[in-house]
């Protein structure tokens, strides 16, 4: 997911982008080039230029907002896949939720193996939702989940948790630390991707909208 | 020694062996002789001259030579002529005598007490010196020398008048004892004083610078023969030893020994000295004796004399032997009666009841003291009734009686009930005319015997009992002595008390048989549930490892399933992914019976939580159980954990429908009219149990059918969750009859309910 080179002609993955074009800006809110530049030029749209030319420069932020405000769909900004993020300190589980939900093209999937790295992932991969098990070797999964819930910019982010702990009393905590749902392992495949897919706002393909927890 | 008494008796013989050393010592003349090794080393010219020195001295040194040999009396003018005739032993053995006896008299006469026969003493001294010198010279030829053997002789007792003088009082006090009870003093000098007067005695020739051989002649002559060191002058103390028993034979002075007199035969016969030599000894002895007397200085008597007045004392030891057997003879027959009386009462009374043992007392009473009357009344404690029993003439019980203790006035002013142990008390003659008697007469009828009867109080130990005995007779003219009365009475009081104690020990005893077996219960219950919790431990450990394998093989059968749709592979690809499941089903299934979440009681309706557990269930049973509730009219709502009862009361239901019946399961409900206890019968008609299944039928993963249906969780489940509960469950069953399980709670009614006075039964 290398970061693309704005000025060759290959399809942009817009998704990653930190910093748009008025072109770029105008595909991700589908109006016109003249549109962008009007609005930045009135100032309902507020950016930079390039030093020492008048190219105009969005930050991802700024462009989010000027979405929101004037409700224009975050779809084509976002992209079409939703990131996932599998935490686990089982490789052997990460395996498995690689081949579960690798092989959905509607998901992009990243995998790390304790609390530490999750949080980093989370800055670069921005994932929709995070897979969290709750023993991890270094930060147990719970704070990870509040540290979670504790960045704005992550504020959409759903969390499930997973796990094979079997204590109601543990699962009620992990429930409180801010995580939407909880599994318990060993869990169901078709139940692992109706969560999902309930939680992410997408539609059902295996025809199973819930499962047994 | 470090015992306090230990250090007073050493402190004491400091004491003596300290004032011994201030006892006057000898004159020079004696000094000199005997500091010289032997007499031979003496310079006879200066002897001579220093006993002629002194007059006195002189005279008596060859008065004494004089009657030490008849034959040559006459002869002897000069102390140079009695050493030329009789050798210088003889005159150094005289001076010796003289000077030993003129310094303790005469330290003796300040200190003279009662006991102590001083002219007695010395006559027996002097009479056991003639007798020691004329052994020796019968056996000429041996160890001993006559003339050391009258010296030795002569001081063989110097302890004693050593003593004497220190400690007058308490010698005194050792010679009474001797005396009454008929002893030898040195055993009782050693007990009272710390030291006898044979130590004294070779204490004080120490002090004198006496010869060894002399020394140990005072110390030792009291020794059996046999026992003595082989010294050259053992022949001496020998000598010394047999001249003494004869001399307490034939009673010549005051021995200071009361013990019967040592037998002079065996005696000689262990010394190797002639018996019959000895025997014919005694007739010179008495006129030896008077005749050395008046030489000392004693009082002048004849040898006939002395042998009367030695007679007469003889006869007065035998009167006073005489009268102390007869006494003894007398004490011995009363303690012969007293304590067969008390063997015989210990015998018919050890471990019976009360009633028995105090029915025992007055019969031993009746035996012993007399009477027309006995009756024994017994109390267990303050404030507890009294009891009394009276014994006819033949020692039957002729009535008993219990009742409440008559009350008295307290301090307080409040009536209280009457302590029998008042009858010991100062008051205790006021007590038995006016609440013992009373009290009696009102139980078993006056028979106008009951106010001559005297009360006698039984000892209680202190326990807060009371007891007595009532005879007409007096205790103290049937009991003369002290000792018996307080035996009797000891052993009377102490029956009752330990009768009276062990009604207690009785109830005691079964209080602490229930409290063990409480105990005993209350340990296996801990044992349980300390396995269970090591077993929840390690349960929920397990299950966190085997999550994770389970998940991975779980996961890839369910993808291996959907990649293999439509082949032979997809079945087995399910199976794989279903005993996965399976087995962490389990685990958590162990899981929770070992640790099963708290209970938390509700107010709950009974026919919900029934309902609930029809339909777990049947949800279990997919469907194959149909149930019948058989139901008091009312119920009213139960405090309990509704989810567990039910699950608890489902894991029955499941099981009595796998019991391979088609018939239906009763569930059935009432209450204990014992104990108001609520009881859930789940009843099936199945093929039962056998006791062996029966008995292991909560074990977890125990079940009588073949392996692979259930996971034999379901009964210990059930079992965990209603003993959470409090409750308990018991299986009833028998081999084609169906199984009965009931589950019991005890506690389960809303207490804070107001009482509407209708339970199940009642409505």
């Amino acid at each position: 997911m290398a970061d693309p080179n704005p000025s060759s002609n290959q399809p942009v993955d817009l998704s990653r982008k930190r910093i748009f074009t008025t072109g770029e800006a105008a595909q991700v809110c589908n109006v016109s080039q003249q549109t962008i530049i009007r609005c930045f030029d009135s100032g309902r749209l507020t950016g930079f230029r390039v030093p020492g030319s008048k190219f105009r420069r969005i930050p991802r932020e700024e462009l989010i907002r000027f979405m929101k405000a004037n409700d224009i769909p975050l779809d084509a900004l976002e992209g079409a896949t939703r990131r996932i993020l599998c935490v686990d300190d089982d490789p052997k589980i990460i395996e498995l939720f690689s081949d579960i939900l690798g092989d959905d093209p509607r998901f992009e999937v990243e995998t790390c193996a304790n609390g530490y790295d999750a949080g980093l992932m989370t800055h670069s991969f921005r994932p929709h939702l995070i897979v969290l098990d709750y023993m991890l070797p270094d930060i147990n999964g719970n704070v990870v989940c509040q540290r979670i819930r504790e960045r704005e910019e992550l504020a959409d982010t759903k969390i499930i948790f997973i796990s094979g702990v079997i204590e109601p009393g543990e699962v009620e905590g992990l429930m409180k630390s801010g995580a939407d749902d909880f599994l318990q392992k060993p869990f169901d495949l078709d139940v692992l991707t109706a969560r999902i897919e309930a939680l992410l706002g997408l539609e059902s393909r295996s025809g199973e909208s819930n499962g047994r927890r | 020694m470090t015992t306090p008494g230990g250090q007073a008796r050493a402190r004491q013989v400091e004491m003596i062996i300290e004032r011994l050393g201030s006892l006057p010592t000898l004159s020079a003349v004696a000094q000199k002789v005997l500091s010289a090794g032997s007499h031979d080393e003496v310079d006879i010219g200066e002897l001579t001259t220093l006993i002629e020195g002194d007059p006195s001295l002189t005279g008596k040194v060859l008065s004494m030579c004089r009657r030490a040999d008849t034959g040559l009396g006459d002869k002897i003018t000069s102390v140079n002529r009695a050493i030329t005739l009789l050798g210088l032993d003889a005159v150094v053995s005289a001076m010796l005598s003289i000077e030993v006896f003129n310094l303790l008299s005469s330290a003796q006469d300040a200190s003279s007490k009662g006991g102590f026969d001083a002219p007695g003493h010395w006559r027996h001294a002097i009479a056991v010196a003639s007798a020691s010198e004329l052994i020796a010279q019968a056996h000429q030829g041996r160890d001993a020398k006559p003339e050391t053997a009258f010296v030795g002789g002569l001081l063989h007792s110097i302890g004693r008048v050593a003593l004497q003088i220190v400690l007058p009082d308490a010698y005194a006090r050792v010679l009474r004892v001797a005396e009454s009870r008929g002893v030898d003093s040195a055993p009782l000098e050693r007990e009272l004083i710390g030291m006898d007067h044979h130590a004294a005695g070779k204490r004080l020739g120490e002090h004198w610078g006496l010869p060894r051989e002399l020394s140990d002649c005072v110390w030792l002559h009291a020794h059996p023969v046999l026992s003595l060191p082989k010294s050259p002058h053992r022949g001496l103390i020998a000598t010394v030893s047999v001249a003494r028993g004869l001399c307490r034979r034939l009673n010549l002075g005051w021995p200071g020994d009361y013990g019967p007199a040592p037998d002079v035969h065996a005696l000689a016969v262990s010394a190797e000295l002639d018996p019959a030599l000895i025997d014919g000894l005694t007739l010179n002895l008495a006129e030896q004796v008077a005749s050395r007397s008046a030489t000392l200085g004693l009082d002048k008597v004849t040898g006939s004399e002395l042998m009367l007045e030695s007679v007469l004392r003889a006869n007065a030891r035998l009167a006073e032997m005489n009268r102390n057997l007869t006494k003894r003879s007398r004490h011995g027959e009363l303690q012969r009666r007293v304590l067969t009386a008390a063997a015989d009462f210990c015998e018919s009374s050890s471990g019976r009841g009360l009633s028995e043992v105090m029915a025992a007392v007055g019969a031993s009473a009746r035996s012993l003291l007399g009477g027309t009357v006995a009756i024994v009344v017994a109390q267990a404690d303050r404030g507890a009734p009294w009891q009394a029993v009276s014994v006819d003439r033949e020692g039957r019980v002729a009535q008993s009686a219990v009742d409440n203790a008559p009350l008295i006035t307290g301090r307080s002013g409040e009536p209280r009930p009457a302590p029998l142990s008042a009858i010991g008390g100062q008051a205790g003659e006021g007590f038995r005319t006016m609440v013992l008697l009373p009290w009696l007469a009102g139980c078993l009828g006056d028979s106008g015997e009951l106010s001559s009867s005297a009360a006698i109080p039984l000892p209680t130990a202190d326990t807060g009992a009371g007891a007595a005995v009532l005879v007409d007779a007096r205790l103290e003219e049937a009991l003369p002595s002290e000792t018996h009365r307080r035996t009797l009475l000891t052993a009377w009081g102490s029956a009752i008390t330990a009768a009276l104690r062990q009604s207690d020990m009785d109830a005691l005893a079964m209080e602490l048989a229930d409290r063990h077996s409480e105990l005993a219960q209350a340990q296996t219950r801990l044992a349980e549930a300390r396995s269970m919790t090591r077993l929840g431990e390690m349960t929920a450990g397990a299950a966190h490892e085997l999550n994770n394998p389970l998940t991975v093989i779980k996961g890839y059968g369910q993808i291996l399933r959907k990649k293999a749709k439509d082949s032979e592979l997809q079945e087995p690809a399910e199976k794989v992914a279903e005993a996965a499941q399976q087995l962490s089903d389990l685990i958590t299934s162990l899981h929770l019976l070992a640790d099963p979440p708290e209970p938390e009681p509700v107010k709950t309706g009974l026919l919900d939580i029934l309902n609930e557990a029809v339909k777990l269930a049947r949800q279990r049973t997919r469907n194959n159980c149909s149930t019948r509730m058989v139901l008091p009219d009312s119920t009213p709502p139960v405090v309990t954990d509704p989810e567990l009862l039910a699950r608890a009361l489902a894991e029955l239901v499941s099981n009595a429908a796998e019991s391979e019946t088609s018939e239906i399961i009763e569930i059935r409900v009432q209450t204990d009219p014992l104990d108001d206890r609520l009881m859930i019968v789940v009843k099936d008609h199945g093929r039962g149990m056998d006791a062996e299944t029966a008995s292991h039928a909560f074990d977890p993963f125990f079940s009588s059918r073949p392996a692979g249906r259930g996971t034999g969780l379901g009964l210990a489940r059930a079992k965990r969750l209603v003993e959470l509960m409090g409750g308990t469950i018991t299986l009833a069953s028998e081999e084609g009859e169906g199984t009965r399980a009931t589950v019991t709670l005890a506690g389960w009614r809303d207490e804070t309910d107001e009482p509407t006075g209708e339970g199940l039964l009642a409505a």
